[in-house]
């Protein structure tokens, strides 16, 4: 522990001990009961990194399509090793540009380790030895003109490169307005005689479908009402209203693994990583061979989704990479109301170039995707509501703040329309009040999915002579066992299988004449301790390319020969989890006896 | 042995440009080391060479195939010289050397990235070696070896020099174990198990790109070389068609036209629609071309089959040079060699044949003994790195003019469009129609099936001078995907016309460009030579 944190640990201990509540003492206050723009998030990452020096840095991993900052921060505590020593988490959100909670739950998250760090024992204690990745916003550009602008709930997923979306030689010069000045994007609606809707008559805020029904007269029954969809003109004078609005593509479609074409995959770029953010994301992750979790937050419906994206995909994930997986499910499935466990293409729908999927299948990664918030939350019954339902809420809950009332316009190709509906805050965000608890909850989930990357230990270190060996009396044995106390291995059996990365490392080097004869791991160590899978070339450094797993621990051994017991150490190198090294045999006969000695379990009983 | 062959076409390389050579050059990108991705653009003026249909000719995506890269330049010289008069209509896009990197210094496949090819952590440890110093990396075979090395091949009892797999099954044993020239100079008992070989840039485009292997990049255009060409294709609509010359070839191989990838919407090499085009192209290319053999390597995550498959546009891939037939014997030769054994492989047996009888054994390196320092006794030889690959310097000056020819046999039969009319109908209360013709006078579709599946590109697009709501039928723009060569194509339109008025049609082609058009509702009598 650094002074500062020692310093920080005494100023909180009588808060602890005499007033011990649950909530932190954050340095950085921020309302969670709302929702900010660029800018605003902007101000809270640099008043949270200046707040905590010690464990916050900022990123620029931009600039963004339209020259914005991409932010990342690194939370990692130095004086336990650097960030890429350690395994690492990403979590981002708002990849989507309308999928805005995304934003405020990554900077809760972060705000909450950042502020619990000393004063929450399981949460230093996590942070000391993991490293996080945050990326708020991934396409600053469409949440800041969705915060700004005039939008529905679904405008604009895409991030804001003009596309010619009609494939007419113009870019973005059809997009939907604000035509009766309310602030929204509303839906259009028109007078027709022979229509299929009607307005409810008890609340004509709602239209109803009318479906193969009788009238008191025994005819069937025509409505009076035809809607025209989203609020607009025909501004280029093709015929056509708002056929090519803002951007068009998905950057949650950009990504490496199973990556297809856009007559494939609607949403996707002329090729993988089409974007900047994309690309430096991408780039960065590459980067970072520790990364062994990943989240990637979405709205809407309560879900908790893994990979494949497409079904031809599915024998991918070998069976013991989904357990891992589904146990983090799992446990999101208790700590997340009405969030349900699913698998994108099954569930879903597919998605081809999908970003979990890239993390997952293309780099061994354990990751998921929250689509955050569901209107099973509305009511207090679990189910969804239905019109009516909805509308109440609105208006006891929510004083009628997301519905924007029908409005006459006079539209010019359509005459006199009906303006109005539910505005951009109606069905994809939580309200306020509800933000601070979905953004903790999924924080929570997070740092459970966190805390089960791999942590490796050794068990003590044997060194004895073989029991077969009766005339080499100068033959030992060097014996070691690794243990993962997490759920997530340190390769994944995907990776292995793909051979994604380095494998793992152990090393053994030994002091003074000591020599090693062969190497291997120990395959049954409880049944057949005596068998090895033999290695000779290169024996000091073996490669382990499927890891250690939870379920498994690995046993090596090394024959060695010296006169007396071998004395030196032995070193595990994995990419996902922090490098152990551990002395054995007590210090080195010729060197300086004040070297410390660094605990040989061996001299124990 | 005297020098290979491609040490011979090296003059052609190392010849200084010309002025005109420096004036069509432009850097589209810079290599991983920071060298420019030199493209020649041929175009009269050169100002105007991204206004006109393009073609796009590729070599030396692998740094060693210098044979690809000098028969580029030529065909630039070439075009220049012999068909200046095609230069005001197309423009040719040359890139002749993609990986300038590896074609630095000896010379490697791949570009720059370092690779851990075998994943130790360890970063190009332990190369192959030329250790007897004849300037090729070649094999190593060893005859008898102990069992830490397993053999694995015998020799081939037609000629003792090629090494086949036994045939068990006829009483053969392996009797050498093969391996690449070098050593084992990290202890891990591999030989040459990670040199320099870096990125194969022809296996980093997104079609089928193959995902976790070790020579494919990290993510597909993930190198400054394919990022830069991809762009390059991605920014210029104007591209007509494409040749890559490399280890590819669907031209003297028929290309499967019968596959899809795993999505079932995407042809694995050709679509079926777009056989029949492609087979014009292809008897154009054996007939001038008159190439008789080639090789194929897979064409996972390649240029050419990205280049079609997701641009949809129509690409020749070509080996550019293929074993000639060998002269014929007499018939004393046959009657000697009758009785004798078959060779297990014809084909390697006619590369050496090859060699032997018309190259003076260039191809070929007679197998050696050496003293491996680690293997003991064995034997270095076998085929020269790339002699397959590159023709002998005297047919260079030939294959040049036949590819060039072929190149401006492709730009000769570019689609053309023309127009008839606009043709307008009166109609009685203040009706009227008008019609458009668009007819292909080229030899060639518009666009392939495969661009219209795609959606890469734009189609042509028609644009009326007439406000939409006065259009009973026919949109504002009409948009034509696919105009087949003698095909014509009539668009039609029904509006109000409350006056005498003139209607504007503008065409908009992604490669040929804008043509303006009008007619008028009641035709003044000076009009019709007016347009």
């Amino acid at each position: 522990m650094n002074r500062l944190t020692l310093l920080a640990a005494l100023a909180w201990l009588p808060l602890q001990t005499v007033n011990a509540q649950q909530q932190i003492d954050a340095q950085v206050d921020v309302a969670w009961n709302r929702y900010y723009d660029f800018d605003q998030m902007t101000d809270i990452l640099t008043r949270l990194v200046e707040a905590h020096p010690e464990l916050l840095t900022l990123h620029d991993l931009g600039p963004s399509e339209l020259g914005r900052p991409l932010w990342m921060v690194i939370l990692n505590n130095p004086e336990t090793g650097p960030d890429d020593a350690k395994p690492g988490i990403w979590i981002d959100g708002n990849v989507h540009g309308n999928e805005i909670q995304a934003t405020e739950t990554v900077l809760y998250s972060l705000w909450y380790l950042a502020s619990a760090y000393g004063q929450v024992p399981r949460i230093t204690e996590l942070v000391d030895r993991t490293s996080w990745y945050f990326v708020p916003c991934v396409n600053p550009d469409a949440r800041d003109d969705w915060m700004k602008s005039a939008h529905t709930p679904h405008s604009n997923r895409t991030g804001l490169r003009p596309t010619d979306n009609d494939r007419d030689g113009r870019f973005d010069e059809d997009p939907p307005e604000d035509l009766n000045g309310d602030g929204s994007i509303g839906r259009m609606w028109k007078r027709d005689p022979h229509g299929e809707w009607e307005r409810d008559p008890d609340d004509p805020r709602i239209f109803r479908r009318i479906e193969g029904e009788n009238g008191p007269d025994g005819r069937m029954r025509l409505g009076t009402w035809t809607p025209l969809g989203s609020e607009g003109i025909d501004n280029d004078g093709d015929g056509r209203i708002n056929e090519d609005g803002v951007g068009g593509y998905d950057m949650n479609r950009d990504w490496p693994s199973d990556w297809q074409p856009r007559h494939v995959q609607r949403g996707a770029g002329d090729h993988p990583l089409a974007y900047p953010e994309t690309r430096a994301l991408a780039d960065y992750i590459l980067s970072r061979p520790n990364l062994a979790a990943g989240q990637s937050y979405h709205n809407t419906g309560g879900m908790i989704l893994r990979g494949p994206g497409a079904n031809y995909r599915a024998g991918d994930y070998p069976r013991e990479d989904l357990r891992t997986y589904e146990a983090i499910q799992d446990a999101g499935v208790e700590m997340l109301p009405f969030y349900d466990k699913l698998v994108i293409h099954e569930d879903l729908y597919t998605v081809h170039g999908g970003f979990v999927n890239w993390l997952a299948e293309g780099l061994g990664i354990v990751s998921f995707t929250n689509e955050l918030w569901t209107d099973k939350r509305i009511l207090q019954d679990g189910g969804r509501p239905d019109q009516d339902g909805r509308m109440r809420f609105e208006d006891r809950v929510l004083f009628g703040q997301t519905f924007d009332d029908w409005t006459e316009y006079d539209h010019p190709q359509h005459g006199p329309v009906l303006i109005g509906g539910g505005s951009k805050w109606w069905s994809r965000t939580p309200p306020p009040f509800m933000l601070e608890e979905e953004a903790h909850r999924n924080f929570a989930f997070t740092a459970f999915h966190a805390e089960q990357m791999p942590e490796l230990r050794f068990d003590p270190v044997q060194v004895r002579r073989p029991a077969a060996n009766h005339l080499q009396q100068d033959t030992w044995e060097v014996e070691v066992t690794v243990v993962n106390d997490r759920l997530i291995p340190t390769r994944t059996a995907l990776a292995a299988k793909n051979r994604i990365g380095l494998p793992d490392f152990i090393s053994l080097e030994l002091d003074g004449d000591a020599e090693v004869v062969l190497a291997g791991r120990v395959p049954d160590p409880a049944r057949a301790p005596w068998r090895m899978e033999v290695v000779t070339d290169r024996p000091e450094r073996l490669a382990n390319e499927t890891g250690v797993s939870s379920r498994e621990p690995v046993t090596w051994r090394w024959l060695v020969r010296s006169e007396e017991a071998p004395r030196g150490r032995v070193r595990y190198q994995a990419q996902k989890a922090r490098d152990l090294e551990q002395a054995f045999g007590g210090p080195p006969t010729t060197a300086d006896t004040e070297t410390p000695e660094t605990g040989g379990p061996d001299d124990g009983p | 042995m005297s020098l290979p062959t491609l040490l011979a076409v090296l003059p052609l390389l190392l010849t200084p440009a010309s002025d005109q050579t420096d004036r069509d050059t432009r850097s589209i990108g810079a290599s991983r080391e920071g060298r420019p991705l030199e493209m020649i653009v041929l175009a009269d003026p050169i100002e105007r060479a991204d206004e006109r249909p393009g073609i796009l000719v590729v070599a030396g995506l692998d740094g060693r195939h210098r044979s690809g890269t000098a028969l580029a330049r030529g065909i630039a010289e070439q075009l220049r010289s012999h068909h200046a008069d095609l230069l005001d209509s197309v423009t040719f896009y040359i890139l002749p050397l993609v990986n300038p990197d590896g074609a630095a210094g000896s010379g490697r496949s791949g570009n720059a990235r370092v690779v851990d090819r075998d994943r130790d952590g360890f970063l190009d440890e332990n190369g192959p070696s030329d250790l007897d110093g004849d300037g090729h990396i070649t094999l190593m075979r060893r005859a008898d070896p102990p069992l830490d090395d397993p053999p694995t091949h015998c020799t081939d009892p037609a000629d003792p020099r090629l090494m086949i797999r036994p045939d068990r099954a006829q009483g053969e044993r392996a009797t050498h174990s093969l391996h690449v020239e070098g050593l084992d100079t990290d202890g891990d008992g591999l030989i040459a198990e990670d040199g320099l070989e870096g990125v194969d840039l022809d296996r980093n485009f997104p079609h089928l790109w193959p995902e976790h292997s070790i020579d494919s990049g990290p993510y597909p255009l993930s190198e400054y070389e394919t990022r830069a060409l991809a762009t390059f294709v991605i920014e210029h609509p104007n591209l007509i068609a494409a040749v890559v010359y490399g280890a590819h070839d669907n031209l003297v191989r028929e290309p499967d036209s019968k596959s899809m990838d795993i999505t079932g919407r995407t042809p694995k090499e050709l679509a079926a629609e777009d056989r029949a085009d492609h087979e014009q192209i292809r008897d154009r290319y054996r007939e001038l071309v008159g190439q008789a053999r080639s090789g194929h390597a897979g064409s996972e995550g390649s240029l050419h089959a990205w280049l079609y498959a997701h641009r949809g546009l129509p690409t020749y891939a070509s080996t550019l040079w293929g074993r000639p037939d060998p002269a014929q014997p007499s018939d004393e030769t046959t009657e000697a060699t009758e009785g004798a054994a078959e060779p297990r492989d014809p084909e390697e047996a006619a590369w050496l044949a090859y060699s032997d009888g018309e190259r003076d054994g260039d191809g070929f390196i007679e197998w050696t003994p050496f003293e491996h320092p680690q293997l003991g006794p064995v034997e270095i030889g076998g085929w020269v790195p790339g002699f397959r690959e590159t023709p002998p310097e005297e047919v260079m000056a030939d294959l040049t003019e036949r590819h060039t020819a072929f190149i401006a046999d492709l730009a000769q039969r570019r689609y053309r469009l023309e127009f008839r009319g606009p043709e307008i109908e009166p109609l009685p209360g203040g009706l009227a129609r008008v019609r458009l013709g668009i007819t292909n006078t080229g030899a060639t579709p518009t666009r392939s099936h495969q661009a219209v599946r795609t959606r890469a590109g734009r189609p042509l697009n028609v644009r009326l001078g007439i406000a939409a709501e006065r259009l009973l039928s026919g949109d504002v723009v009409e948009q034509v995907e696919r105009i087949e060569p003698g095909e014509l194509v009539i668009l039609e339109w029904t509006f109000w016309t409350p006056e005498d008025e003139r209607v504007d049609l503008q065409v908009e082609d992604p490669v040929l460009g804008e043509t303006l058009l009008h007619a008028y509702t009641s035709m003044p009598a000076d009009e019709e030579t007016d347009r």
